[in-house]
């Protein structure tokens, strides 16, 4: 059953849909009972042709000067962070009928809001192929003429997507408080046939594609630390942690499988079946200092950082997979997920006002949903577009990251907590997505 | 790779404690000797004598059921004629190592401890019939060599294989 809801609709078919969902999916942890719940469905949205009365509308004009080539790539970093961006509607230069170069730098707010901006981005670019110069004003309908934010860059032509970054994380700190996400990568693994997997990095946008390990066997599991990016190698001489700075070379190895290092603070965390049994372990860097964490008899994996210490895992001690968390030295160990009977890949929100786990829930195919630690509160991101698995959140946790099969455009895809504004970042074949922090 | 063992450890050692299962090993496996061939006494050279060609033994593909590392009567089966056949020849003193793996619509690090999982399940079967386990070495390689794309498929992707180690 779908639960739909017009969203954007005044008469409260979004109150109605909320309260219909909290009736027919009730909040509140199962005690006792395995699996008593399905995870929610979806809340299917039906995105009619009205305002976007919450969003705020940034017009970009096209940036003016030379080199042309620059003035492009420029704003069109600029239209498609806000793109991603949820809470942003663009009003890109195509949109916009008078002249909105005529005033240089400067703008002319009337002509934008008539089109509904409520803030408008101008810019400069000045020089040639080796030294390059940006001028950005951030106006907003409220502040009049006088730019709220101006910024100037300066430097080589390589940087300029970075500097257009730096300026929307700026705008976005403007309007909403918080600074914006862009600049910051993504890992993934990719499956290039049985025994043929590497381990990738990009931007965030998408940009920049790159594989970091070998290329030859099985890479995976990424994660990223200080100055490195981490992963897991399984050879034919066993399984072990490397990082990029170790250039494939065994940094974390052991008995049995050793695998999914992710970092936090000064420890590596990760699954360990040295005792015979795959548990949760901690170490040093450099493997030293090695800590046992969970001993269950249950497959315990998928350790992922928290904010206070915490470590969120995956846990089959009750039976079927599902979302724990522990303290970093494994003590107080709690069950997150009680719905649904195969919820997988956890990864948490670091922001400490916003007690979120995201993670893989099994429904048929696999979903991303997340969970409120405190309230167990689910929310549904994906429905009936094939597997959705692996999600990360960005570091401001208004995107979460996900890997999709989704049929005709597998990739990596970003999308609002709200599992609005979905958009491919990353095309082709892709698994256990990690963002940078 | 071979490795050579302590002599005094055998493949097949017969355990009273599952009697109901040893119908075929009632005693030390035998080392078949060859007829003695001392070549001075004899007047002329026979035909060389037929050392009794033993087929090598196979430990079959097991399969498993989805998210499951419990091995079915026929999966148990499979391991038994394995032992049974062991159980019949000489000790070749090889060790084995058993590689689980499974389908590939899990998360890849579940799966890879479920693999294993499912390796140590067949591990501990073939030491309960008799086999030595220190001889059995397990690994598992996840969802990573899987090839299915439908339940047909995904079927053949859920097992655990053994080689020659």
């Amino acid at each position: 059953m779908a639960l739909i809801v017009f969203r954007r609709m005044v008469w409260g078919a979004i109150v109605a849909g909320a309260a219909f969902a909290a009736l027919a999916f009730p909040v509140g942890p199962a005690i006792g009972q395995e699996e008593a719940q399905p995870l929610p469905e979806d809340m299917l949205v039906v995105d009619i042709d009205a305002p976007d009365e919450d969003a705020y509308r940034i017009g970009i004009a096209r940036l003016i000067g030379e080199p042309a080539s620059d003035a492009a790539i420029g704003g069109s970093v600029l239209q498609n962070d806000f793109r991603l961006m949820p809470g942003f509607r663009v009003i890109g230069p195509a949109s916009v009928r008078h002249d909105s170069d005529a005033k240089g730098l400067g703008v002319d707010l009337g002509a934008w809001a008539l089109l509904g901006a409520n803030g408008v981005i101008k810019g400069l670019v000045g020089g040639n192929d080796t030294a390059l110069r940006v001028e950005l004003r951030f106006y907003q309908a409220s502040g009049g003429e006088v730019p709220v934010l101006r910024q100037t860059y300066q430097g080589s032509p390589k940087d300029l997507r970075r500097w257009m970054h730096d300026f929307v994380n700026k705008v976005i700190g403007v309007v909403t408080g918080t600074y914006g996400p862009f600049g910051t990568e993504i890992a993934f693994a990719r499956k290039h046939g049985p025994g043929q997997k590497s381990v990738y990095a990009a931007d965030m946008d998408g940009y920049g594609v790159r594989r970091v390990s070998s290329g030859q066997g099985v890479s995976m599991l990424p994660s990223f630390g200080k100055g490195s990016i981490w992963y897991t190698r399984m050879t034919k001489q066993g399984m072990f942690i490397t990082n990029t700075r170790a250039g494939g070379r065994r940094v974390i190895g052991g008995k049995g499988i050793t695998m999914a290092p992710t970092i936090c603070g000064e420890r590596v965390y990760f699954t360990s079946s040295r005792s015979g049994n795959a548990e949760i372990y901690s170490s040093k860097p450099d493997g030293s200092g090695l800590r046992q964490l969970t001993r269950s008899r249950g497959i315990d994996v998928s350790p992922t950082c928290g904010p206070g210490g915490r470590i969120a895992f995956v846990s089959d001690r009750h039976g079927s997979p599902q979302i724990f968390t522990m303290n970093n030295d494994g003590t107080n160990v709690q069950r997150v997920t009680f719905r649904g009977s195969h919820n997988q890949t956890p990864v948490w929100c670091q922001d400490p006002e916003q007690p979120l786990i995201a993670f893989s829930g099994r429904d048929g195919n696999f979903d991303i949903f997340t969970v409120n630690v405190v309230t167990q509160e689910y929310k549904r991101l994906t429905q009936g577009q094939g597997d959705n698995k692996d999600p990360a959140f960005s570091p401001d946790c208004r995107l979460i990251a996900f890997a999709s099969d989704r049929q005709g455009s597998s990739g990596v895809y970003l999308s609002g907590q709200d599992g609005l504004d979905q958009n491919l970042v990353i095309g082709g074949v892709a698994e256990t997505v990690r963002w940078s922090h | 790779m071979k490795r050579h063992l302590h002599s005094s450890l055998t493949m097949l050692v017969c355990f009273t404690l599952f009697a109901t299962m040893l119908t075929g090993c009632k005693e030390e496996a035998e080392e078949p000797e060859p007829e003695p061939t001392t070549g001075a006494e004899m007047p002329e050279p026979e035909p060389e004598p037929v050392e009794p060609v033993a087929e090598p033994c196979v430990v079959g593909t097991v399969y498993f059921a989805f998210d499951s590392s419990e091995l079915d009567s026929s999966a148990r089966a499979t391991l038994q004629e394995a032992v049974e056949c062991y159980r019949g020849q000489p000790d070749p003193g090889l060790s084995l190592l058993l590689t689980g793996a499974c389908d590939p619509r899990g998360t890849e690090e579940y799966n890879i401890a479920l693999g294993e999982r499912r390796a140590q399940s067949v591990r501990s079967y073939l030491t309960s019939l008799g086999m030595d386990s220190s001889r059995i070495s397990i690994t598992s390689v996840g969802e990573e060599m899987a090839t299915g794309t439908d339940e047909a498929g995904w079927a053949l992707d859920r097992n655990v294989s053994a080689s020659e180690n």
